[in-house]
């Protein structure tokens, strides 16, 4: 059964070698190499792959974004994220997208052949140095994410406001208050009552809490 | 020519392995950081060495100028991502006889390779001599693509929600040297503060947080 493997990285030197050496295996079938920069939902377009090899190190996650995306529109294609690092806050963010594999690019090619064959069939391939931290992250997110909806539903349709433009990267106060019609000190008010009731100590801590509660929700920003 | 392949992308250097192999090079090594490259060289008294300019405990121009004094007779060519005009003047000054990008199809990296080995140079002739001035506005993805590696962590934390305190001590550094990395950050993202950092990274327009 042969595997059709679709490459898409940064750098066209690595996705062009990996293609020929991937071509060398009897089992896998390339059915294209892309030099990517900003992958939109196109690269997908028009290709059928049971496996995709994408370069996790795209600027703004747009592996996790391509991964999530295609997962939504049902297409059978398994992601195998690329690497320099393994971090688990990241492998947890491409797990939660849906991708199948994470491989570090510092391992063998070995072991990508490895993880591209298990993946196609339907396996998981983690870096087994960070699965105990994986697992322990996504238990903790669970417990939290309840917590902070609790947390989110007692803002006032005011703090809502505020902290929209906080998400937006608005922070100081006199923005704020020019952005919503309100007093500077109104805007004081409102942001000193945020962080209480989210039980935060910044700006940032506070959006940073917002937005994981979007991501996890399934809520993508507009 | 015999090669000793030095890049953090080990996938990289096995799959260039096949291809340059293929054109008659041969692979004797492959190092993933500064210290196993310059290690390689010595071992193995390449004819010539592929470096690429990050790798985890330096630059490649480190491990350049080490192998130019303890290997003359072994030819080096940067292998990089980064089009730095910077870095290419610096490399020519090391001495390399090569300077090549990663946006080019392994065929014509083993090509130069060839060229190489036959007393030639091989600079890619679109890497600036002179820094370009960016005359438009960069999209949040390129200006992302801009931080190093260190630089990205440090960003991706501000998301995070995580204070310099914070910061410093998982990431193992000095509250300074974080606060470098932050003002860095800032200034290749064209941000006033962290709030705003966090809202190029996160990429998105939020129009109800309801």
């Amino acid at each position: 059964m042969e595997i059709k493997v679709l490459i898409a990285d940064q750098e066209r030197t690595f996705a062009e070698a990996l293609a020929v050496r991937l071509e060398d295996e009897d089992d896998i079938r390339v059915v294209g190499a892309v030099q990517v920069r900003t992958p939109d939902r196109w690269l997908m377009a028009g290709r059928s792959a049971d496996v995709v090899v994408v370069d996790g190190d795209l600027p703004g996650e747009a592996a996790n974004r391509l991964c999530a995306d295609a997962s939504t529109r049902a297409e059978s294609s398994r992601f195998v994220l690329l690497s320099s690092s393994s971090e688990p806050e990241r492998i947890v963010n491409a797990v939660r997208a849906g991708a199948a594999g994470w491989v570090r690019k510092d391992q063998s090619l070995e072991h990508l052949l490895q993880v591209i064959r298990g993946v196609a069939q339907g396996e998981t391939w983690l870096p087994p140095s960070e699965t105990g931290n994986v697992v322990r992250l996504l238990l903790q997110e669970q417990d939290r994410r309840r917590e902070n909806w609790r947390l989110l539903a007692s803002l006032t349709p005011r703090e809502r406001a505020v902290l929209t433009c906080l998400a937006e990267g608005t922070g100081q106060r006199e923005a704020i208050a020019e952005e919503l019609n309100l007093s500077v000190n109104t805007v004081r008010t409102h942001l000193q009552n945020i962080m209480t009731k989210l039980g935060v100590h910044s700006a940032l801590e506070a959006v940073a809490l917002t937005r994981n509660q979007l991501t996890a929700s399934g809520l993508t920003p507009i | 020519m015999r090669l000793v392949l030095c890049d953090d992308n080990r996938i990289l250097c096995e799959a260039l392995a096949s291809v340059l192999e293929t054109h008659g090079h041969r692979v004797a090594a492959i190092a993933t950081s500064v210290a196993a490259g310059i290690e390689a060289v010595a071992a193995h008294q390449p004819d010539a060495c592929l470096l690429d300019l990050r790798l985890p405990d330096g630059s490649g121009l480190d491990a350049a100028r080490v192998i130019r004094r303890s290997h003359p007779a072994t030819k080096i060519i940067i292998l990089t991502c980064l089009a730095d005009p910077a870095a290419l003047a610096e490399a020519k000054r090391i001495g390399v006889a090569g300077f090549l990008r990663k946006d080019q199809r392994p065929d014509s990296i083993a090509r130069a390779l060839t060229m190489v080995g036959a007393g030639r140079t091989a600079f890619d002739p679109r890497v600036p001599r002179q820094p370009v001035r960016q005359l438009t506005a960069q999209s949040p993805e390129n200006l992302l693509g801009g931080l190093t590696p260190r630089e990205t962590e440090v960003l991706r934390r501000i998301v995070a929600g995580q204070s310099t305190k914070q910061m410093a001590s998982e990431m193992d550094v000095a509250v300074n040297t974080l606060r470098g990395y932050v003002k860095s950050i800032l200034a290749k993202l064209g941000a006033h503060s962290r709030l705003q950092a966090a809202a190029i990274a996160s990429g998105g327009q939020y129009r109800s947080v309801a």
